[in-house]
């Protein structure tokens, strides 16, 4: 396949590096952004082959000011951008809404919904001039049904589950398209770091939390990121080049709908 | 075969997208059994296909809705290639009636056919799969007509919600197993069964000229365009292979943005 680019947000994270690593598997040049500075490292420690590139840029998707250097990397690759990957999401400070900080609800709504729409705006032009595009979001099981102390979170996954589709129907005449992956469990640090809290907020181990939650899902287990990561690819591929305003559900059962 | 992937048993593959999705698995290095109730259009289909995949592709003439002929059709998928790894539900009819007309005859046969023969397809497969120990794939056709209700096809769609059903009371009855199930929802795709229902429309009067009805539906397909078969076969493949491997009970719609959810 010819010289294309991707850029993947959140790439530092459990996700968005077992993206970065499937995507690059398939060919993708890559701009991976991630607000933490090691990203650069990380691009830089990417096995590509020839004519691939993979390079990192530090940015904090909720300031568009900050979006130029991920302009000027997308540049320096010079492959048309046919990929937005946006993976960086935040989870909540556990908690019900009567006692919910309204600055809490304003950083999950900022970093989960408002930069995806800001990204979006950003990169739509360049994706319009490849000529054949897609952006993919990652949602969430929790966008799909709500959940008591996380309603921020909640609210922002489903907004951005209205966007995409949002998206899909402005951009299918621009031969974009716009879809998103709802995965269910993860095993990711921001799993993990979640699972804590909650057994924290019951006053139960963390194993006797894993298993209330593990229990939930028909396939007993957590996803690996690398799950997420091959549903993340197939939607920006050709194998998903009919699909457009559809969400992948890879949640091992937890839901249905 | 050394790079042989196990059975794959696709109903309904005489034609359409069935033909496609078993034109697939066998590419992928899948033994494949075409099930299809047309003798004369299977033997067809397996002998064009036998062409590249030689004894990889074998045929059972199979009525969806009777037991024996759907356990044959997996028997002589484990004789042939040692275990069936995947089976698709696909074979499927719809007859338009207009809503107010459309009788208890037309809703028995579609809803055997597309609902019972996925129940008979998913518990036949998932037996033969639990006995040799294989963490099978089931992937059953539902549709979009299985989302949202379509006037004309009121027996249809209720036929293809039940596919839906039916993906997930398996998915919970066999994940302890290892064995998934899930369903793709074609939207518009130009095949036979569209052909036959677009002369159904215009023979009803439902529309005025040949395609028009399909056509019309066309327009509201956010990419432009009904589907081609090989449309579909992408996500098929998706669900069939191992990186789908965290999914179960869900549907994926491949319907050019029609229904958005």
């Amino acid at each position: 396949m010819s010289a294309r680019t991707g850029v993947l947000t959140g790439a530092a994270g459990g996700i968005g590096r077992a993206t970065a690593e499937r995507l690059v598997k398939e060919g993708w040049s890559l701009v991976l952004v991630d607000r933490e500075p090691s990203i650069r490292n990380l691009a830089a420690s990417m096995e590509v082959g020839s004519g691939q590139r993979v390079l990192g840029v530090a940015a904090d998707i909720t300031d568009p000011a900050t979006y130029g250097g991920i302009d000027a990397a997308v540049a320096e690759i010079g492959a048309p951008l046919k990929l937005l990957a946006l993976v960086a999401g935040v989870l909540q400070e556990v908690g019900a809404i009567e006692t919910l900080a309204i600055a809490e609800w304003d950083r999950v709504f900022n970093v989960n919904l408002r930069a995806n729409m800001l990204l979006m705006k950003n990169f739509i032009p360049a994706l319009k001039a490849a000529d054949g595009a897609a952006i993919v979001t990652v949602s969430s099981w929790y966008g799909k049904s709500g959940h008591g102390f996380f309603g921020a979170y909640c609210a922002s996954k489903a907004g951005l589950i209205s966007l995409t589709h949002t998206a899909a129907d402005e951009l299918a005449k621009d031969k974009i398209r716009v879809n998103t992956v709802a995965p269910g469990n993860v095993a990711t640090s921001m799993h993990l770091d979640a699972l804590t809290e909650e057994a924290q907020k019951r006053d139960i181990s963390f194993e006797a939390m894993k298993k209330i939650e593990w229990d939930k899902i028909p396939l007993g287990r957590a996803a690996d990121p690398s799950e997420i990561a091959d549903a993340i690819n197939f939607l920006a591929g050709p194998d998903s080049k009919y699909i457009t305003g559809a969400t992948i559900d890879v949640n091992g059962g937890c839901l249905f709908s | 075969m050394s790079d042989s992937k196990g059975g794959a048993v696709v109903t309904g593959a005489a034609r359409g997208i069935g033909r496609e999705l078993a034109k697939g698995l066998l590419e992928d290095g899948f033994g494949v059994v075409i099930a299809d109730v047309d003798p004369e259009v299977g033997a067809r289909t397996v002998e064009e296909l036998a062409k590249e995949h030689g004894d990889r592709v074998a045929f059972a003439r199979t009525d969806v809705t009777k037991r024996a002929d759907v356990a044959a059709a997996v028997a002589t998928c484990r004789k042939h290639f040692g275990s069936i790894n995947v089976m698709i539900n696909n074979a499927g009819f719809n007859k338009p009636e207009p809503f107010l007309e459309a009788s208890e005859e037309t809703w028995n046969a579609i809803l055997n056919v597309n609902s019972l023969g996925v129940l008979i397809g998913t518990q036949e497969a998932a037996k033969a799969m639990i006995e040799d120990g294989v963490k099978g794939k089931i992937i059953n056709t539902a549709s979009i007509a299985g989302r949202t209700g379509f006037p004309d096809f009121a027996p249809y769609s209720a036929s293809k919600a039940a596919v839906i059903s039916l993906t997930q009371a398996g998915a919970r009855a066999l994940a302890g197993k290892g064995i998934t199930v899930n369903a793709f929802g074609p939207g518009v795709v130009d095949t036979p069964l569209w052909e036959k229902l677009d002369a159904d429309l215009l023979a009803m009067g439902a529309s005025s000229a040949p395609g028009e009805a399909m056509g019309a539906l066309a327009d509201q397909i956010l990419l432009g365009r009904v589907a081609k078969p090989s449309d579909v076969v992408g996500t098929v493949r998706f669900l069939w292979s191992a990186q789908s491997d965290y999914m179960t009970g869900q549907v994926v719609l491949i319907d050019g943005g029609m229904v958005l959810q």
